[in-house]
């Protein structure tokens, strides 16, 4: 992340008063705003994930933590979270491993046209409305009708009840979610490796000819800024998945596709317990801190510092 | 074999690898589109038909019920609201931050950036619970509000970017001419970084477009619902009418996927806060 | 050790040729500079040798092998960028001796190759920095290492000394220049800068436009420039034109009318040429004659200063002549005129050039006489 200590600033001008206020004025709207709408919430959601609170069952009575210990305890809400985790660690790798192969792809000299071509499209699943992708993932993995199927058919393939089992379902969701968030690895990668200055990548050319040491020693060291921006913002996307899930079958059959989220709105809009919706949506933010945090400790490196 | 050959076969799996991929992208789209110029029965003719006479019949179905037309209509007045907002308010903070050195910018700047990863669900329930205190369920401001929490963090990230890129000496020049730090912003800078704020606009347009989770909750009813919300009301019937749901999903996401090909060449930038170039 | 044979390279980027076909051989052991204004494909020829990039057309011979689809690292070259691409994220050690380790050469011979290098460079007590922690001359030295070690049979550079300061970069060409003899390998080297060339190089390639404009030791390429584009290329302050009009031709050379009347008679052979015709004349700054010693001169012309530049050992007079053109005058030492003055200048017929319409230089009847 760019560090704004190291942006030019004006320099100390005539220092009225409306000077030394100036910057709190340009950004006053703003900080307002985000207080209202994002610290103030936070806050109110700590609040609370600390009352024994039902919608439509009196009001909230402070409970202390015991909203945290039934969310730990609750079977559902860890099935939730380790779906959740499962769907990021099977997707992760495979979306950085695809993303990288794009970004190579992207990289070369080869085929100008296709390149460009490529480079259009990809940001088409990142624009395309993610409910809009639920439907068609209903429409295309449809058992009997569904166009996948009869593709599998072609090469022979016998059909399989994608949205029907319990686990196919989940591998239905790893599928489309892989299709929709790799374009958005491929680009931030193919950023990355836009980073490696040309001479430096000829001078390992010279001293070598084989790919794989170059790729490893020059060019990923390079990469490792953009590849934990991938891993901070594809991980923050997954765990904020909800729309092209909810949209395939509501997190069903049963629970099979129940995601975090799913959980927690469920049980806060269906089931109405905002105490432990809200400690449970506390517990999902202290986990996506803790992953970005993990991340940019384990591979975050300027490559000259 | 000789390096020619070689180097015509690398070619090929190059080209070759391309093309898998842009199917693997394009046919879903392609999908979307001929189901909505198909009729149902040939929408799930096995083997498909892969040509066809094509039928403006789901448009017109779709376009027949009003409510489409109405979610439309309420998403792009939700979505250029919301954008207009988080401009008027992001852009200002966006030069503040680019320009000055002041206690608490790092922090600032830091907790702007968490807004957009932030877990929508921490914010969702107490909004919730707020606006219906307030009556504001099924009220369009609420969703411009609530918004707010990732558009600001986009607008502000993307504009702090276009700011630095402007000369320094060009601002001192203006003060120099008797400008104040405001005349500056207004009369020197922000013309300077009109592109900025087109790509910041459609980026965020696009978020504020697509969502579905805080207007499924806050604006779920039939006056007020949005584009993507309407999408998925047909899918509670008996039998489910595919050619009008795709018909209605070709014109939800034809402005989005427009409007993400024509800045694609900042997504990667923009959706990671700068963190690559 | 190796020699290299450039056999009719050719290469486009579509329509646009960068190189028209280049044919010439590099000697075993010789300093060649490639030399051009900007964009005149001296560096996409560099980087053809190097394998770095692919000519559409010709091969490429390095030490009797046809090298010309072999990839860059095999053709046992070693090349220094402009921007020295120094691997940012090792130290100069690990920069130094990555080329070796990866291709597994045994770790003593590495040990020893890296410290042989350092010293010669004397970069021994930076071994453990990062590159960012060095100044641009030492980062120099570390991209020199690096490509040392490897004991190449040809060294490229391409213009190496472009991001120094000027006095850093007299030093390197100075220890280029040392690095050269004590090596005793293949050396080539590209700049935009012909003092560069005419210091380093025993021979100079000259281009332009992606041909070969003229090829020679550097002393020969300023006392027998072949074109008006070599004579205003080789030279500092550069050579003067003058636009004349033919007198007459005959066995004693072409004579030409100077602006404001003076006839002279230039000692090269003209078959083509008929009197009427125009010429280009061209003369070098440092061949005007000046002062006292103007009046014994061929021909004298007056020229009116507009710019005197004493620079101490030696005056630059700018001025224009009769006709308006513009005219360098160089003489050592210190000169009294100033500005707006007419001075007489004279001119000597022995160190005229002669351009035809074409730009050729017209053969000199006889080898021209220069000053000591």
């Amino acid at each position: 992340m760019s560090d704004p200590d190291k942006l030019p600033l004006l320099p100390p001008a005539r220092r009225s008063f409306l000077e030394k206020a100036a910057p709190w004025l340009f950004i006053a709207p703003s900080l307002l705003l985000l207080l209202a709408i994002g610290l103030y919430p936070m806050i109110y959601t700590v609040y609370n994930s600390l009352q024994n609170f039902v919608m439509g069952m009196g009001p909230p009575v402070f409970n202390g933590g015991t909203n945290y210990i039934t969310a730990i305890t609750s079977q559902n809400f860890q099935n939730s979270v380790l779906r959740t985790l499962v769907l990021l660690v099977i997707t992760l790798p495979v979306e950085l491993v695809l993303g990288m192969m794009i970004a190579l792809a992207l990289d070369s000299q080869h085929s100008p046209f296709l390149r460009r071509l490529l480079q259009i499209c990809l940001v088409i699943p990142i624009a395309i409305t993610p409910a809009v992708i639920g439907l068609l993932t209903q429409l295309m993995f449809n058992e009997q009708l569904g166009v996948i199927n009869y593709l599998l058919g072609r090469i022979g393939i016998s059909p399989v009840d994608w949205l029907g089992s319990p686990t196919s379902a989940f591998a239905t969701v790893v599928c489309v979610q892989i299709w929709e968030w790799t374009p958005f690895v491929a680009l931030v990668l193919s950023a990355a490796l836009s980073t490696v200055p040309p001479e430096v990548d000829e001078a390992a050319l010279l001293e070598t000819e084989r790919w794989w040491p170059r790729f490893s020693a020059i060019r990923l060291p390079f990469m490792l800024p953009g590849i934990t921006a991938a891993l901070v913002f594809q991980t923050a996307f997954t765990m904020k998945a909800f729309d092209m899930i909810y949209a395939i079958q509501k997190g069903g059959p049963g629970s099979a596709t129940e995601v975090a989220i799913i959980h927690i709105e469920r049980l806060a809009f269906r089931g109405f317990d905002i105490g432990v919706a809200s400690a449970q949506s506390i517990l999902m933010l202290v986990l996506s801190i803790v992953l970005a945090r993990t991340y940019i400790r384990l591979f975050y490196r300027e490559v000259d510092g | 074999m000789s390096p020619q050959t070689a180097d015509a076969i690398k070619r090929f799996l190059h080209a070759a690898g391309i093309v898998v991929v842009l199917v693997m992208i394009l046919f879903p789209l392609y999908w979307m589109v001929a189901g909505s110029l198909k009729t149902q029965p040939e929408l799930f003719a096995i083997p498909p038909h892969w040509t066809w006479a094509p039928t403006l019949d789901a448009y017109r179905e779709a376009i027949a019920d009003s409510g489409v037309l109405r979610a439309l209509g309420n998403s792009l007045i939700v979505t250029l609201s919301a954008v207009a907002l988080g401009l008027v308010v992001g852009v200002p903070a966006a030069y503040g931050i680019a320009r000055y050195s002041f206690r608490g910018r790092r922090e600032i700047w830091f907790w702007y950036v968490t807004n957009w990863m932030l877990v929508p669900v921490v914010v969702l329930i107490p909004f919730y619970l707020t606006a219906a205190r307030l009556h504001m369920i099924n009220n369009p401001l609420t969703l411009i509000a609530v918004y707010q929490i990732f558009i600001i963090p986009l607008v502000v990230w993307l504009m702090v970017d276009q700011f630095r890129s402007v000369p320094v000496a060009l601002e001192e020049a203006a003060q120099l001419d008797g400008l104040n730090r405001f005349q500056i912003f207004l009369r020197i800078s922000l013309p300077l970084v009109t592109p900025g704020l087109a790509v910041s606009a459609v980026l965020s347009g696009i978020f504020a477009w697509n969502d579905l989770l805080y207007a499924f909750i806050l604006t779920p009813g039939d006056e007020v619902r949005t584009a993507p919300t309407i999408a998925l009301s047909y899918l509670g019937g008996y039998t489910i009418p595919w050619p009008k749901v795709m018909a209605t999903s070709t014109l939800v996401t034809a402005p989005v996927i427009i409007g993400g090909i024509a800045i694609h060449k900042y997504v990667a930038r923009g959706l990671t806060m700068g963190a690559v170039k | 050790m190796a020699e290299i044979r450039i056999d009719q390279i050719s290469k486009a980027y579509g329509a646009h040729t960068v190189l028209h076909d280049i044919t010439f051989d590099v000697e075993d052991g010789e300093f060649i500079v490639f030399v051009g204004p900007s964009g005149c494909g001296k560096t996409t020829l560099l980087r053809t040798i190097a394998g770095l990039e692919k000519s559409n057309l010709g091969r490429i011979v390095i030490g009797g092998k046809d090298v010309t689809h072999w990839p860059p690292a095999r053709r046992g070259v070693a090349m220094v960028f402009q921007s020295y691409a120094l691997y940012p994220h090792m130290t100069v050690a690990q920069n130094i001796t990555y080329g070796l380790k990866v291709n597994k050469v045994d770790p003593a011979e590495i040990e020893a190759r890296l410290k042989a290098a350092a010293t010669m460079l004397q970069i021994t007590q930076l071994l453990d920095r990062k590159p960012k922690e060095l100044s641009g001359g030492q980062r120099q030295r570390v991209a020199i290492g690096r490509s040392i070690v490897r004991q190449p049979g040809v060294f490229l550079f391409d213009e190496p000394l472009s991001n120094l300061d000027a006095e850093l970069r007299v030093q390197m060409r100075a220890e280029l220049v040392a690095l050269h003899r004590r090596l005793g390998s293949t050396m080539v080297y590209v700049t935009h800068d012909q003092i560069e060339a005419m210091t380093m190089a025993n021979r100079i390639v000259v281009l332009r436009d992606g041909r070969i404009e003229q090829i020679g030791a550097p002393l020969d390429l300023y006392h027998n420039p072949q074109n008006r584009f070599v004579a205003g290329f080789i030279g500092s302050p550069k050579m003067n034109f003058l636009s004349v009009t033919i007198q007459a031709v005959s066995d004693a050379g072409v004579m030409v009318e100077l602006p404001g009347g003076p006839k002279i008679t230039v000692p090269v052979a003209g078959p083509d040429l008929v009197p009427g015709g125009k010429v280009e004349l061209g003369i070098r700054p440092e061949h005007l004659l000046l002062g006292p010693g103007a009046g014994a001169a061929d021909a004298q012309i007056s020229v009116t200063a507009t710019l005197v530049e004493r620079l101490g050992g030696e005056t630059l007079l700018h001025g224009t002549t009769r006709h308006g053109e513009a005219l360098v005058v160089r003489k050592s030492g210190e000169l009294a005129a100033h500005h707006d003055e007419t001075v007489p200048v004279g001119v000597v017929a022995g160190l005229c050039y002669l351009f035809d319409a074409d730009g050729r230089s017209l053969d000199p009847l006889r080898p021209r006489e220069f000053p000591q």
